[in-house]
């Protein structure tokens, strides 16, 4: 039996802000994750940290939202975010009056915009189309969720918080018209356990409705689904951003050693489906090739889809018109006290979601700490004289990036076993600059169950290779660690990474392919489960 | 110059091609940009390794007559087949790399996924027979090479050979400093005396009655090295296939590179064919791009070994519309729509994009969905050639060997 005060269902963006925010003002609180962190819109979107000029015409208060937090996280969240500004480019068959709302839009929201000429727009993004008519820097980021969420979780424990990944909510235990506790379960193992708490926050996102279903309510959600695809390299080093009513593929995100376009809007019943369609590719493309030229040249690493969880009130708009804002639901007027659903938003605004629901959850327990999550930073930075000291055993080029994913703690260990072993010294992935030893450190955390969590928590795997070299290795260290069985880690891990290929399989990606195929059906023979 | 034959792509199936020719007679042009996959496959000749439902074939020269009609392989005939593997089996014999096997049976190959797969012909050090006979099995590993995991091995073997004692043993030889080794920087290694003695005494202690040791493709980028090094050993070691860089993989082709030369072949290096000249149903020329001109090179007939989509010979630009970039020959594919993409990579049947190749009549010339010709003296061997999972079916270097032994007889009867 599990004794907490909150229990938090939903391992998203929004649910580990109010982890760490409860956390931080004292209160007992676990959350619990169905699959790992950030398995759903949180991580299966852009990674654009918004400036708030995509809203600056459609919601003036999101979008002030946007650049208020957007300054925040910059602070607070350094290793998270690559501030690389942003773009907004229009384009000669864009409409020239939303141009001028949009920039009354930014004036209005308090988001800074500086108007540069054409000519220099394609200075900074040489790849941009020359059909550009005008163009402005605002400040957008991009921000890695991943690493975000996980460095909320590191210091939420630091204050007492605890997570639990792989574990679903089964059941809402109630007793009288209150929160009593819930009936939890590890899908991994199958083991179930009760939780007595007092009060229950569903942050489960495109699955809030499902949640809130377990209690007997009943929450309006839409899941929305937003495909995106992911090219082998920096196209551009800034956001880039059409300048027009916001629509489908107009998005460009440098994000560590690749670029994202996105987005599509499709409503879907399950926010589990996440499969990406070539129609949706090639309207991404169609789109895309408009605003950098030559487009279709590019490598493809693969197509990835998210739900949007949109908020709908019994009446209210749908799909892109919905809302990007948040609601916080007391089920008490429903005749459930303790229980609390959050719903809506979206990832630049999630510490304000986290700070609005956590204020609720004081007010109800009586608790009277304010909130300090805009002020502390997520984690403390490696020292440069950690890193100068570093620098003797890390690979050229990977103390910085490692610096960044693995914060002060885990950085020190692996700097110590880079020095003890030289074997660890070996960089299983070269796509992403990670040496064995940082892969040995987090492989060996209680959170790591599958190559793919690794992934998500080092970026192995992430980048041009998309596994087809790291994998093998990430296999052989899983099995020595007593991780799992290798081929079966390794025939997962494939067949994960092609889940993202099949929907692009066209040129250089369709030669990867055979590549993926050569080495892991005909060099190691996996394919065969007998 | 006017040639007898021009080849275009530099894999398996036109250095094959080209020297077919040029034994025969045959004045010959090779052009080439890349280097073909054999870096990339290990060099082992994979014939037929599983059927349709992904069972192992036991005897690939039987089981030729039960694959689809679509199959290369039906085109080409077992004679044709029969004929490659003594054509190879006598080249690589003469130019000191041997290959064993028969085309009745298959040899198994450990992996270094710890798994076996079954091929065809594969030299010595990756015949992997010693280790089904022995009682005791070694995974060995060096110390800083990355890619082959003795332990992961070890592991995994047990699930094929329960009854048998695998161990694993690291050897520090002491090479590489600090920094990471592949196995063709251990292989180079190994060639020098010193360090192969090294090898050998470090392993000695672990030789015993009916043991046999098994590792990554290091045993020597001289075909020498492994025999040499097996016999000081006293006990079998055996390579196994695995990532690329594949040591044997760039044997097998450093002998073909010499066998060029002394064929007195025209080879045209780091040249890519862009364009193609006909008259009616005849090629008359391709045209190559180099860094710095083009050429175009006349020939009376043509052969096509640019590969599928790993090689350029087939490209896909854009969904459904794939297309042959020298001289726009049909292609044949089966088309996928959304309700119908390839979403397992291992789904247990052959992939149908990996299907998508050149339609040939039975000489191995191209033809149109209709089945009418479309050049007269123009040839497709290799992965161009479509109907075929080489990827499923452990099958690629078969066909690259019996398409050219096909192509280089037809298309000198042209003369």
């Amino acid at each position: 039996m599990e004794k907490t005060d909150v229990l938090i269902v939903g391992g998203g963006v929004t649910g580990v802000g109010i982890l760490r925010d409860l956390s931080m003002r004292g209160v007992p609180t676990l959350l619990i994750e169905k699959a790992d962190l950030m398995n759903g819109a949180s991580s299966r979107y852009h990674g654009l940290l918004h400036s708030g000029g995509r809203y600056a015409v459609k919601d003036r208060a999101a979008a002030r939202e946007c650049i208020e937090e957007n300054k925040i996280l910059r602070r607070i969240g350094a290793a998270c975010v690559e501030p690389t500004e942003g773009l907004f480019v229009r384009l000669d068959v864009d409409d020239d009056a939303y141009e001028e709302q949009w920039i009354v839009g930014c004036q209005k929201s308090g988001i800074p915009f500086k108007e540069i000429t054409p000519d220099e727009a394609r200075t900074l993004e040489p790849r941009l189309t020359d059909k550009i008519v005008s163009a402005y820097v605002v400040p957008d980021a991009s921000i890695d969720g991943f690493r975000c969420a996980w460095q909320n979780i590191d210091s939420a424990k630091r204050y007492g918080g605890r997570a639990k990944t792989y574990t679903e909510l089964v059941d809402v235990l109630q007793t009288g018209g209150e929160v009593t506790g819930a009936r939890i379960k590890n899908v991994l193992t199958g083991a179930e356990e009760f939780v007595d708490c007092k009060i229950i926050v569903n942050a489960a996102g495109a699955w809030a409705g499902k949640i809130a279903a377990k209690a007997g309510l009943n929450v309006g959600v839409q899941p929305d689904k937003g495909s995106l695809i992911v090219f082998n390299s920096r196209l551009v080093t800034h956001i880039v951003n059409r300048l027009h009513k916001s629509s489908d593929g107009d998005i460009f995100v440098p994000c560590g050693s690749v670029t994202i376009l996105g987005t599509t809007s499709v409503a879907v019943d399950d926010p589990e489906d996440t499969r990406v369609t070539r129609a949706e590719v090639e309207r991404l493309l169609t789109i895309g090739e408009k605003m950098l030229v030559n487009l279709r040249e590019y490598r493809i690493l693969r197509a990835f889809a998210g739900s949007r969880p949109l908020y709908l009130p019994t009446g209210g708009e749908k799909g892109r018109s919905a809302s990007r804002g948040f609601a916080i639901i007391d089920h008490a007027a429903e005749g459930l006290a303790g229980m609390l659903t959050i719903v809506g938003g979206k990832f630049t605004t999630y510490r304000l979601m986290a700070e609005k629901m956590s204020d609720k959850v004081c007010e109800i327990l009586g608790v009277t700490v304010p909130c300090r999550t805009a002020t502390e930073p997520l984690t403390e930075d490696v020292s440069s004289d950690a890193k100068h000291r570093a620098r003797k055993y890390f690979p050229a080029y990977g103390v910085e990036r490692a610096a960044e994913r693995l914060g002060k703690e885990r950085f020190q260990k692996v700097t110590e076993l880079l020095q003890r072993d030289d074997n660890s010294r070996k960089l299983l992935c070269e796509c992403e600059n990670v040496t064995r030893a940082e892969i040995a450190v987090v492989a060996a955390e209680d959170t790591i169950h599958s190559l793919g969590d690794l992934r998500r928590r080092t970026r192995i795997g992430m980048g041009t290779c998309q596994g087809n070299f790291c994998t093998l290795r990430n296999a052989a260290l899983f099995a020595e660690i007593g991780k799992g069985d290798p081929l079966v880690e390794m025939r997962k891990n494939i067949r994960e990474r092609f889940k993202g290929v099949h929907p692009v399989l066209i040129g250089k990606t369709l030669r990867e392919a055979e590549m993926t195929r050569a080495i892991y059906e005909l060099a190691f023979n996996i394919a065969d489960e007998n | 110059m006017k040639q007898d034959v021009v080849v275009v792509g530099g894999g398996l199936s036109g250095f094959t091609a080209a020297l077919m020719c040029a034994e025969q007679g045959a004045a010959v042009t090779l052009i080439f940009a890349g280097a073909g996959t054999l870096p990339l496959s290990g060099g082992v000749i994979d014939v037929l390794g599983f059927d349709g439902q992904k069972r192992e074939v036991q005897n690939p020269a039987a089981a030729l007559s039960a694959l689809p009609s679509k199959h290369p392989y039906r085109k080409m005939g077992v004679e044709s087949l029969q004929g490659a593997i003594d054509w190879f089996k006598d080249f690589a014999a003469r130019y000191g790399h041997p290959y064993e096997g028969e085309l009745t049976t298959q040899i198994p190959v450990a992996t270094a996924a710890g798994t076996i797969k079954p091929t065809c012909l594969a030299p010595r050090s990756l015949n992997g027979s010693p280790l089904v006979a022995a009682k005791r099995i070694v995974v060995v590993g060096i110390v800083g090479l990355k890619d082959f995991y003795e332990r992961l091995v070890a592991a995994a073997l047990p699930k094929i050979f329960a009854d048998k004692e695998i161990t694993a043993v690291t050897v520090d030889l002491h090479i590489g400093g600090k920094r990471d080794m592949t196995m063709l920087d251990v292989a180079r290694r190994l060639d020098e005396p010193k360090t192969q003695e090294a090898f050998v005494n470090a392993l000695k202690p672990y030789v015993a009655n009916e043991t046999a040791f098994v590792t990554g493709q290091i045993l020597g980028m001289n075909s020498v090295t492994a025999v040499d090094t097996e016999e000081r050993l006293g006990a079998p070691i055996r390579e196994t296939t695995g990532l690329p860089p594949a040591v044997n993989g760039l044997r097998l082709a450093k002998i073909y590179e010499r066998a060029i030369i002394d064929a007195k072949i025209n080879t045209v290096r780091g040249a890519k064919v862009i364009a193609a000249k006909r008259d009616g149903r005849r090629i008359v020329s391709v045209t190559a791009k180099a860094a710095a001109r083009e050429n175009e090179y006349f020939a009376d007939a043509f052969i096509l070994a640019t590969g599928g989509f790993y090689g350029g010979g087939i490209v896909m630009e854009r969904f459904n519309e794939p297309y042959e970039p020298i001289f726009n020959l049909p292609v044949d594919f089966i088309a996928e729509t959304d309700d119908d993409l390839p979403t397992d990579i291992f789904a247990g049947v052959p992939q149908k994009f990996a299907l998508t190749g050149l339609m040939t009549d039975e000489h191995l010339r191209s033809i149109d969905g209709a089945g009418k010709l479309v050049a007269e003296n123009l040839f497709v061997v290799g992965k161009n050639l479509s109907g075929y999972d080489y990827c499923f079916e452990h099958s690629g270097n078969g066909v690259a060997l019996a398409s050219a032994y096909k192509a280089s007889h037809e298309c000198l009867c042209l003369k």
